[in-house]
């Protein structure tokens, strides 16, 4: 092939919010399609699939291929992408019946309680017919093809990627109401007879032709940005100008004339007319208002990720975790001696960055993305068994201890630790906590009974539980028939060959994944293989206050409400300590103060942040709270229900910020890796090469990314005091007031988050400054540039 | 354990084939919808043209220089050249393009641009950040074996957007969705009373 036109298919430029929908979209479609096809095969035949997708593929075409590329050099190029988004695609899609599969394909809380309620809407019905009255698309298509065609607008769209795309979501939505009355896609009615469609069609392809006849016979260039643009195939700009007429005219018209020849022919023969109106008679309107109702129950079992294969078999063999903590413990003993005897400038040692910037991103992301696999895999297990192994470990847990507050403690303690010294820049120090957390379960759990370093103490587990609040993978039953049925409760007890859960918590009564290590012991231990791994809706649990196996009621219970609050105050604290204005001010204080050292500024900023403001603004949240509800509910309750709502925005704080270090700093465990490898005398690796590191590219879509999870946290939280204001107060009104300060608490911390996002952080651990690829303060990155 | 009927094995194995063909489904369906998600944390920004800045003709090249964002703001830029060989109009693929960007104050900022790096695969680009607004002199050098060219102009780079114009559909998403749930709420109570009036 010619390498320039090699070069030119090779321009695909994948859009991925476009690709994002557009897959989502054909998700969807096969799922409703799959399940209507089982039960109406003839009226969703493969046709209709093929149609849809074909559909699909020429926006696809339209959109990210070479088409777009040369879109702004080429107005030929141009207007074939118009022609697809006008004549091709629309059609296409409208043939797949894309209403009741899409429908079909959402799950059945989704349909019946998200879209049920607009379907069923008289005013949106009513809209939706008048939406559809072919006078209404015929004008609504004429209009935008002759607005966007006219050089002010179509300027407009080739300056602006912007105005570009809206140029497209114009030109595919009302090619799609164009085309509504002509396909008449199932199962909607004709709103008039089928033969008024070939008037209709003939004049839209009247206007076609009479713009296509103004492009090729008018004698300058109608865009001055294709007369400024370079000449790729030795076209000047007006030969440009007529290819482009040609191509609006001729298979412009063709696509009018198509389905007018066809609807000539269904007119013209009444026996088609007849088995299609039989074959829509055949098939039920679905009137919106019922629209779950014909459908049956989706999946009642919850999705076992036991099941899965390959994955299940080893989650279920106990000598699969035992290696993956044996790897742990590798990892942690290669920091422990990197971090003692290597290099001590943090980002050039492992102890500097496998745990900071890679465990901690990873940690955060499987709990986004399943559980709490940390503690499944958690390396201090081993120093646990062995002090059970050495030691006594006959006495039980004091009960004064028996709750969160000593592990809310250390974990204050370790947050400002981290900002005082300055944990992450301290290999040294980092190798010493490592140390410290393989002795503190070994003499923990080598003198107490149970897990109670876990349950009580561990601040990495508390972390880790309550995180894992808003992940999607829960240890639960998956039929409490059988459960009812249980007269040994191995789950708890345990039996001959496998101990019970040593957190107390009894399967058939948990709920939620706090104080679940995910260890499995009562998966191996049920007899009936009842437990699994479930897929649940992430947060779901928050919502309840059922009584919760080792837990009781959460409603109840202080001291979670405490740790909860903390680890949600700390993700903003733990992220503002990393950015510039906030070392400014300490600066700022540190002069003003006359201090040598920052660490009292540094403390107390600390203490104010992640102590005081909390308290202060929880009591102000719940005291007004008591007040509207006109004292009806204890401070205490209100406090406690409200205050673990808020966990879904902490974990997004959690992750943005996490998740940035990790996306940004990961390729530096290389030359991290090949330089402890060198002082050890291995050259296996290579030497390192820090100058030549390889750069990353300008991240300028991570704050946008940042940005979606904070505001997926604050929607999960808004949701989740939505429910539990419900369920404090039957009347709506009643759940608003309770809702009110709790939202604007929700608020306030995501305005903050937002504003961290946008500030200049320190970028650790990075060598990828190269020219033209320099590192930038996250504000100075703009979405636009991705256009 | 409950009693367990004659041939219920069968059954069993079939109600697995069936979970099983189902799984099956379902993690083709969560293929496609991580797949966006991957390509998202794969994307890199890139070079697709915009402003034409340059256009100018020196030894046996034409030279065609475009930036985006439009106009050209403080912060990562994206620099797109076109060279075209002046005999015939041909893109010219196999060239080494350096992007020089300098400010009156002597800060300069150098880009390789390659064609990797762009959409328009006939097009060179270099992303380059510009820490400063105000008038910046660009510089394009291309070489090819002997051939070289170099153009020369002027870019003027505009302050930054504010953050909140930068990033208004991420910002204003959760504005809209509590929109349409508050709208979702109201429908709901309105179908509730119409139908307790019904009835």
């Amino acid at each position: 092939m010619n390498p320039i036109a090699e070069t030119i298919f090779r321009s695909w430029k994948p859009g991925y919010e476009t690709l994002a929908v557009l897959l989502l979209t054909c998700a969807l479609y096969l799922r409703g399609w799959g399940r209507l096809r089982r039960v109406r095969p003839r009226e969703f035949g493969v046709a209709r699939l093929a149609s849809f997708l074909s559909g699909i593929a020429a926006i696809l075409l339209a959109i990210d291929s070479p088409l777009d590329a040369f879109a702004g050099l080429l107005l030929t190029a141009h207007m074939v992408q118009h022609l697809l988004l006008l004549m091709i695609a629309p059609p296409l899609i409208l043939h797949g019946a894309p209403y009741l599969p899409i429908l079909r394909g959402l799950p059945t809380s989704v349909l019946k309680h998200g879209a049920g309620p607009f379907l069923a809407s008289p005013g949106l019905q009513w809209f939706g017919r008048k939406l559809t009255y072919p006078p209404v698309c015929w004008l609504a298509f004429i209009i935008v093809s002759l607005t966007w065609h006219a050089p002010k607008f179509y300027e407009l769209a080739l300056r602006s990627p912007f105005w570009h795309g809206v140029e497209h979501i114009c030109f595919l939505g009302a090619a799609l109401l164009f085309w509504w009355p002509v396909v008449q896609p199932c199962p909607s009615r004709a709103r008039w007879p089928r033969w008024a469609m070939i008037p209709y069609l003939f004049l839209a392809d009247f206007q076609n032709t009479a713009l296509a006849a103004f492009l090729i016979f008018y004698d300058r260039v109608v865009y001055p940005s294709y007369a400024a643009a370079p000449r790729l195939l030795n076209l000047s700009p007006l030969e440009d100008q007529v290819a482009a007429g040609a191509v609006m005219w001729v298979p412009g018209s063709v696509a009018y004339l198509i389905p007018m020849g066809l609807l000539t022919l269904q007119a013209l023969s009444s026996r088609r007319a007849v088995s299609s109106s039989n074959l829509r008679a055949e098939l039920p309107v679905i009137q919106p208002q019922n629209a779950s109702t014909p459908f049956p129950a989706g999946h009642p079992e919850g999705w076992d990720l036991l099941s899965v294969p390959i994955i299940g078999a080893a989650l279920r063999r106990p000598r699969f975790r035992r290696a993956v903590q044996w790897a742990m413990i590798a990892l942690a003993l290669i920091v422990i001696a990197d971090g003692l005897f290597g290099h001590q400038m943090g980002s050039m040692n492992l102890a500097g960055t496998l745990p900071w910037t890679h465990w901690r991103g990873l940690v955060v992301i499987s709990l986004l993305a399943a559980g709490n696999f940390f503690c499944m895999a958690c390396p201090f297990t081993l120093a646990r068994d062995l002090g059970r192994r050495w030691l006594p470990a006959r006495w039980h847990w004091p009960k004064r201890l028996r709750s969160k507050w000593l592990a809310a403690a250390l974990l204050a303690i370790y947050l400002w630790a981290y900002e005082a010294f300055s944990l992450w820049d301290s290999p040294w120090w980092t190798a010493w906590i490592v140390i410290g957390y393989f002795v503190a379960p070994f003499v923990i759990d080598g003198l107490f009974r149970g897990a109670s370093f876990c349950k009580y103490v561990c601040p990495i587990g508390q972390f880790n539980f309550v995180q894992s609040l808003v992940s999607p993978l829960e240890v639960k039953i998956s039929n409490a028939d059988i459960c009812r049925a249980c007269a040994t409760y191995d789950c708890i007890r345990g039996n001959d060959t496998q101990r019970g859960c040593e957190l107390g918590l009894f399967q058939p009564k948990k709920s939620g994944n706090l104080d679940c290590t995910f260890c499995l012991d009562c998966v191996h231990a049920c007899p009936h293989q009842n437990v699994g791994v479930i897929g649940v809706t992430p947060g779901s649990q928050l919502t309840h206050d059922r009584y919760r196996s080792a837990l009781g009621r959460l409603s109840q219970r202080m001291d979670v409400a405490a740790l909860v609050l903390l680890l949600v105050f700390g993700a903003f604290v733990n992220a503002a300590g990393m950015i510039g204005p906030v070392a400014a001010l300490e600066r700022l204080l540190q002069q003003r103060l006359g201090l040598e050292s920052l660490l009292p500024v540094t403390s107390a900023l600390f203490v104010l942040a992640l102590l005081v403001a909390p308290l202060l603004l929880v009591v102000a949240c719940g005291v007004i709270c008591r007040a509207l509800c006109g004292g009806a509910i204890s401070w205490k309750e209100l406090t406690c229900s409200f205050a673990i709502a808020l966990a879904p925005l902490g974990f997004s704080m959690w992750l943005a910020h996490l998740a940035y270090h990790f996306i940004t700093g990961a390729s530096v465990v290389i030359p991290v890796a090949q330089r402890a490898a060198n002082d050890l005398g291995i050259s296996l690796l290579g030497q390192p090469n820090w100058p030549n590191t390889p750069a990353l590219p300008l991240l300028d879509w991570l704050p946008s990314l940042q940005i979606l999870l904070l505001d997926g946290g604050l929607l999960s939280t808004l949701y989740v005091c939505w429910r539990v204001a419900r369920r404090l107060s039957a009347r709506a009104a009643g759940a608003l007031s309770l809702l009110a300060p709790w939202a604007g608490l929700a608020a306030l911390l995501y305005a903050a988050g937002v504003w961290i996002v946008f500030q200049p952080m320190e970028m650790r651990g990075l060598t990828r400054e190269t020219p033209g690829a320099q590192a930038c303060p996250m504000s100075s990155r703009t979405p636009e540039m991705r256009h | 354990m409950p009693d367990v009927e004659p041939n219920a094995g069968d059954a069993t194995l079939r109600t697995m084939e069936k979970r099983r063909a189902k799984l099956i489904g379902q993690y083709c369906l969560y293929g496609l919808l991580l797949a966006p998600a991957l390509m998202a944390l794969c994307a890199r920004a890139r070079a697709d043209g915009g402003l034409m800045l340059l256009h100018q003709m020196d030894g046996p090249f034409v030279v065609t220089v475009f930036a985006a964002p439009n106009p050209p703001r403080v912060g990562p830029i994206d620099i797109s050249v076109l060279a075209q060989y002046r005999a015939d109009g041909r893109a010219a693929l196999n060239a080494e393009v350096i992007v020089r960007l300098r400010r009156e104050g002597g800060m300069t900022v150098v880009g390789r641009a390659t064609r990797e790096a762009s959409r328009t695969k006939l097009l060179y680009s270099a992303l380059m950040n510009l820490p400063e607004a105000g008038q910046w002199e660009l510089e394009v050098t291309i070489e090819q074996r002997e051939s070289a060219a170099r153009a020369l102009g002027q870019m003027s780079v505009a302050a930054p957007r504010p953050f909140l114009l930068s990033y208004w559909r991420s910002l204003s998403l959760p504005w809209v969705v509590v929109t349409l749930f508050a709208v979702n709420q109201w429908l709901k109570r309105r179908a509730a009373s119409r139908a307790r009036q019904n009835t």
